[in-house]
């Protein structure tokens, strides 16, 4: 929001909330303010606190309403709590604290979010020079440990071996072709298959909801320990 | 992808940051103050979610360090913006401290008739489009006329005026009483490509019976 004028808010409310053209108008001139108080040199900038707004009206006439958009047009960190769910401190349920704890964890998403978009290409590169170093050690890696294991899991590990053949090739010709969105998934299955988790366990994540895989598999990414556990899901599945 | 420019981020900085954009610029929206307000005169016992809270409030929306898990935060700068409706009790039954601490008091008009045809018609997520698109899901083609939307409108004024004000919100139980019989029928009775035109007398029609029996509004819309 940072160059929203506040008849550019009032506008931009104006496109889903009809009249309260003075609720709208506070609400601009309070969000307006805090960038001009940035603005204003240090030892006053201190003292100037924002002016809150306590807006009255019945239901249905848009109060919760210029407040859902007010999040979307501000680009500042927004909760919205409901008065009534709150209990005097000490008591079970939510106490008033919990606001500004919701506050900050908006924050850094949001920074985060900014970030992200900052380091997206640099991150790409080192992707992309990643890709194949990922991708042949994974192969080979399984192959040792299964092999230095029980016979049972070697139809497991042919099938594992082959399957890595083939995401690898297909994977190489997505990567040619700049199949993004792809190529992400298969980044991650491949960092986690080091990690010990079975083509089975990927198989079956191929059909769960692509973000959730990968908040998973980042989940889970960092944890070596799952190398040990690695033997047990394998038996049960084949 | 994600993971790496995960690691290219200093959290650290993150935290930083993000505290520093909560403290200058956190909003926090709080709604339904009013239920919080306690009507004079009913106090007897503790009062665990009325003026309890109210004063829990006070500090944070004064200025205070509130204790996060990414360090403390100083809510001195943070706009609180709150709202009620007031029905029941006055924003004058808030405990003072409180009131005085949200010097701007804006007070939404009640919507009229117009306000209604507007809400129907204008915003670019409004009632009508949002019924339109789901048609046009089924490749059914709804259209309205303008007096048939300015009949809904002065229908559910006047259904709220008779019955009970529930605002802006009154458009989406007449909408959907209106609309309902077609969304039934599409697509089975009415295929694709077809078009529904509604028109005043057609909105008469369907609505009127229900208008003029308040009773049975007061159950169905």
């Amino acid at each position: 929001m940072k160059d929203l004028t506040p008849r550019q808010i009032v506008a931009e409310l104006d496109k889903y909330i009809i009249g309260q053209t003075e609720a709208k108008r506070n609400v601009a001139i309070a969000l307006r303010n805090r960038i001009r108080r940035l603005m204003v040199k240090s030892d006053l900038q201190k003292d100037i606190v924002p002016n809150n707004i306590l807006m009255i009206g019945s239901t249905g006439v848009g109060k919760t309403e210029i407040a859902r958009r007010l999040a979307k047009i501000a680009n500042a960190p927004f909760t919205k709590v409901e008065a009534s769910k709150f209990t005097e401190v000490g008591y079970v349920g939510r106490d008033v604290e919990s606001m500004v704890r919701d506050l900050v964890e908006h924050a850094v998403t949001l920074v985060k979010e900014s970030k992200n978009e900052e380091v997206k290409e640099k991150a790409a590169i080192i992707v992309e020079d990643m890709l194949l170093d990922i991708l042949i050690p994974p192969v080979r890696g399984t192959g040792f440990s299964t092999s230095n294991q029980k016979e049972n899991f070697n139809p497991d590990n042919a099938s594992e071996q082959e399957l890595n053949e083939k995401t690898r090739e297909r994977f190489k010709e997505k990567l040619k072709n700049g199949e993004l969105e792809e190529r992400k998934i298969e980044i991650n299955v491949k960092q986690s298959s080091p990690a010990g988790i079975g083509m089975v366990g990927n198989g079956m994540m191929d059909e769960a909801s692509m973000a959730g895989i990968q908040d998973m598999l980042s989940n889970m990414m960092p944890k070596r320990t799952k190398k040990e556990k690695s033997p047990y899901p394998k038996p049960e599945k084949s | 992808m994600e993971e790496e420019a995960a690691k290219l981020i200093d959290f650290d900085e993150v935290k930083e940051q993000a505290i520093h954009l909560t403290e200058n610029n956190g909003i926090i929206f709080i709604d339904e103050i009013d239920k919080i307000a306690s009507s004079s005169g009913k106090s007897g016992g503790p009062d665990v979610s009325r003026e309890g809270v109210q004063r829990d409030l006070l500090p944070i929306v004064e200025g205070s360090a509130v204790n996060t898990k990414y360090g403390l935060v100083h809510t001195d700068h943070v706009l609180f913006i709150a709202a009620g409706a007031f029905h029941v009790s006055k924003p004058s039954d808030l405990i003072p401290e409180l009131q005085g601490r949200f010097p701007i008091r804006v007070e939404l008009t009640s919507l009229t008739q117009e306000d209604f045809y507007k809400i129907l018609k204008d915003p670019k997520n409004a009632l009508t489009k949002q019924y339109q698109a789901l048609f046009e899901s089924e490749e059914v083609y709804l259209e309205y006329t303008d007096d048939a939307i300015q009949e809904i409108a002065s229908i559910a004024f006047s259904i709220n005026e008779e019955v009970e004000n529930i605002g802006a919100r009154r458009l989406h139980t007449v909408m959907s009483h209106l609309l309902n019989d077609y969304l039934f029928d599409v697509p089975d009775s009415i295929g694709p490509n077809s078009k529904i035109m509604i028109t005043k007398e057609l909105v008469n029609e369907r609505l009127n019976s229900l208008v003029k029996n308040r009773d049975l509004s007061q159950y169905i819309l």
